[in-house]
C-alpha cells in the first residue's frame, strides 16, 4: 500500500498536466465545433448525395462531423493517439525507472516480494488511468452539452470513453511488458516510443489502404472502431484480444521482472 | 571542440537509427502509392466539386493524392512526426541529459565556460540534424521514384524535405528551452512524445479553422505542403516566425543555462 501512495504522489504532477490539456484540448475543439455548426445543412446534404464508396474513402460514412455526435467521434481519435502515449509511456516508465534513477537497490531490498511490488505499481498505474478517463469523460460531457443544440450525447461519449479506457489498459500493459523484458534501463522507454509508432503509422495506413485491413489486429487503434463504438457496438473478439494482450503483457511483467538480475 | 566531438560521436548511432526508421516508413507507405493513386483520381473529382469551406469543414486534405507529390506530402506528414519527435528529444536530452546521470558536476567543473558547453552541445544536435537531412533526402529521392515510376518536379520534391530540417530546429531549439526550464526531467521521451503530439493535434484542429493567427501557434502549421506544390515556395511570414522562434528559445536556453544551478553528486 505504501508503494501504490509513492507511486500514485510520484506522478500526481504529470497526471495533472496531462488533465489539464486534455481538458484544454476540448475545449478548443467544442468552440471549433460552434464554427463548424454554421456551415451545417448545407454540408450534411452534400455528404448525403454522396456515394457510398466514396464517403467510406473519405471516412465520413460513419461520421457526420456537422452534428455533435459526429464531431466529438472525429474529434476522438486524437484523444485515442494522446491517450495511447500517456499510457504506454506511464507503463513503461513505471517499471524501469527504479533501475534508471538507481533506486532499484534501495526498493528490492525492502521485505517485499517482487511480485507485491509490481502489483503496486500496476494498481497505481490504473488509477492514474481511471482518472485521466474521468476527467475526459467529464470534460467532454460539460464542453459538448454547453454546445449542443440537440439531444444530449452523453450515452455515446461514455461509450467512446470505455473504449480510450480499453486502449490505454493495453498500452499501459504493453509498456510494463516491455519495461519488465527490456535489461537496459534507458531502452525500455525508446523500444515502448518505438512500437507505439509503428502501431500508429499502421493504424493509419490500414485507413488509407483498406487492403491490407488483415493487419489490424496487430494495432489496437483499430480494435475499437468510431462508429460502431458510438452506437454501443464493441466487436467481441476485440474485447477477447484486449483482455488477452493486456493479460499476456502484464503477466510478462511479473515473468521477466521476476527473475531479473537488476542493475544497480 | 572536445565536447562536441564527444556529443557526436555519442549521439551518432541513434541518429541513424532514427533516420532508417523515417525510410522505412516512407517506403512501406510508398509502395501503397501504385494501388492507391488510381482510386484517388475519383475522390479528387469528386471533392474538387466541393466549395473550400466545406472541404475545410470536414477536415478534408486538399491534397491530390493521384500524383506522386501529393502523395508524397500526405505520407511526408508522418515522417515530420518522427523527426520532430527526435528533434525535440535530442534537443531535451543534451542540456539536461548531464544532470540524470550525475555527471554534471564533472562537466561543468572544467575549465570551459558553460556558454561553450552548451553551444558545443547544440551545435552537436544541429550537426546530426542537417546530417539527418542530407542521408534522408537523397534516399526519399530514390524510394520515390522507385515506388512510384513517375517523374515529378525535384525542385519542389526538395522544398517539400526541408520543411523537416526547418521544423526539426524549431523543435531543437524549444527542447533546448524545455531542458533548462523544467526542473528535474525524468523522462525525455515521454515529454517529447506528448509536446510533438499535442503540437500535431493542435495543426489539425487549426486546419479546420483555418485561423491565420491561430497557426503561430503550432510549427506543424508553418509549412504547407498543399501551398508549397502549388507555388513551389514557403510562405514568408510563416518561415519568418519559424527563425525567429529558433534564434529566441535558443538564446533564452543558453541564458538560463548560464546561470543553472548544477547539482553535485
Amino acid at each position: 500500500m505504501n508503494i501504490v501512495a509513492r507511486e500514485l504522489r510520484a506522478n500526481l504532477k504529470s497526471l495533472t498536466i496531462w488533465c489539464i490539456a486534455m481538458i484544454l484540448l476540448i475545449a478548443v475543439g467544442m468552440i471549433k465545433y460552434a464554427g463548424l455548426a454554421g456551415a451545417g445543412p448545407g454540408v450534411a446534404e452534400l455528404i448525403g448525395q454522396l456515394p457510398e464508396a466514396i464517403k467510406s474513402i473519405l471516412g465520413l460514412d460513419w461520421l457526420d462531423p456537422t452534428t455533435i455526435a459526429g464531431y466529438y467521434g472525429v474529434f476522438f481519435l486524437y484523444f485515442m493517439l494522446l491517450g495511447g502515449i500517456h499510457a504506454v509511456m506511464l507503463g513503461a516508465a513505471i517499471i524501469s525507472k527504479e533501475e534508471r534513477d538507481k533506486t532499484a537497490d534501495f526498493l528490492f531490498v525492502k521485505p517485499v516480494r517482487r511480485r507485491r511490488v509490481i502489483t503496486a505499481k500496476l494498481s497505481a498505474v490504473m488509477v492514474n488511468l481511471v482518472v485521466f478517463n474521468l476527467v475526459t469523460l467529464l470534460a467532454s460531457m460539460f464542453f459538448a452539452a454547453r454546445y449542443n443544440t440537440g439531444s444530449s450525447i452523453n450515452r455515446q461519449i461514455v461509450c467512446l470513453m470505455l473504449a480510450l479506457f480499453f486502449l490505454q489498459v493495453i498500452f499501459a500493459a504493453i509498456g510494463a511488458g516491455i519495461s519488465g523484458l527490456v535489461r537496459k534501463p534507458g531502452k525500455a522507454l525508446s523500444y515502448a516510443a518505438t512500437l507505439f509508432l509503428v502501431m500508429f503509422f499502421l493504424s493509419s495506413a490500414i485507413e488509407l489502404y483498406p487492403k491490407i485491413d488483415f493487419l489490424q489486429y496487430l494495432t489496437p487503434f483499430r480494435y475499437f472502431p468510431i462508429g460502431p463504438v458510438m452506437q454501443g457496438t464493441f466487436e467481441p473478439l476485440f474485447i477477447v484480444l484486449t483482455i488477452a494482450i493486456s493479460l499476456v503483457f502484464a503477466g510478462l511483467t511479473y515473468l521477466a521482472f521476476q527473475k531479473r538480475d537488476l542493475l544497480v | 571542440m572536445n565536447i562536441y566531438r564527444q556529443e557526436n560521436r555519442m549521439n551518432l548511432p541513434a541518429m541513424l537509427y532514427w533516420t532508417l526508421g523515417m525510410l522505412l516508413g516512407l517506403l512501406f507507405f510508398m509502395l501503397m502509392f501504385p494501388a492507391i493513386s488510381k482510386d484517388a483520381v475519383v475522390i479528387t473529382e469528386v471533392t474538387k466539386q466541393f466549395p473550400p469551406a466545406v472541404i475545410r469543414a470536414l477536415g478534408l486534405n486538399t491534397l491530390d493524392l493521384s500524383t506522386v507529390l501529393g502523395f508524397y506530402s500526405y505520407v511526408f506528414v508522418f515522417i515530420l512526426l518522427v523527426g520532430a519527435i527526435y528533434a525535440l528529444k535530442s534537443g531535451i536530452s543534451t542540456l539536461s541529459e548531464e544532470i540524470r546521470a550525475k555527471t554534471a558536476d564533472f562537466l561543468v567543473s572544467k575549465p570551459v565556460r558553460r556558454t561553450e558547453i552548451a553551444a558545443a552541445k547544440a551545435l552537436s544536435v544541429v550537426t546530426l540534424i542537417l546530417l539527418q537531412t542530407i542521408i534522408y533526402v537523397p534516399l526519399a529521392f530514390v524510394v520515390t521514384k522507385l515506388t512510384t515510376q513517375q517523374d515529378f518536379d525535384g525542385r519542389i520534391f526538395l522544398a517539400i524535405n526541408l520543411t523537416l530540417m526547418l521544423l526539426q530546429l524549431f523543435f531543437v531549439a524549444l527542447g533546448l528551452l524545455l531542458a533548462v526550464v523544467i526542473k528535474r526531467i525524468r523522462n525525455v521521451l515521454s515529454i517529447a512524445l506528448g509536446t510533438v503530439f499535442a503540437l500535431w493535434v493542435v495543426q489539425m484542429l487549426n486546419q479546420t479553422l483555418a485561423d491565420p493567427a491561430l497557426a503561430y501557434l503550432t510549427p506543424f502549421a508553418y509549412f504547407d505542403l498543399a501551398g508549397i506544390i502549388a507555388s513551389g515556395g514557403y510562405q514568408a511570414n510563416y518561415l519568418v516566425a519559424d527563425i525567429i522562434l529558433i534564434i529566441t528559445f535558443a538564446a533564452l536556453a543558453g541564458f538560463i543555462y548560464q546561470r543553472q544551478d548544477m547539482p553535485s553528486v
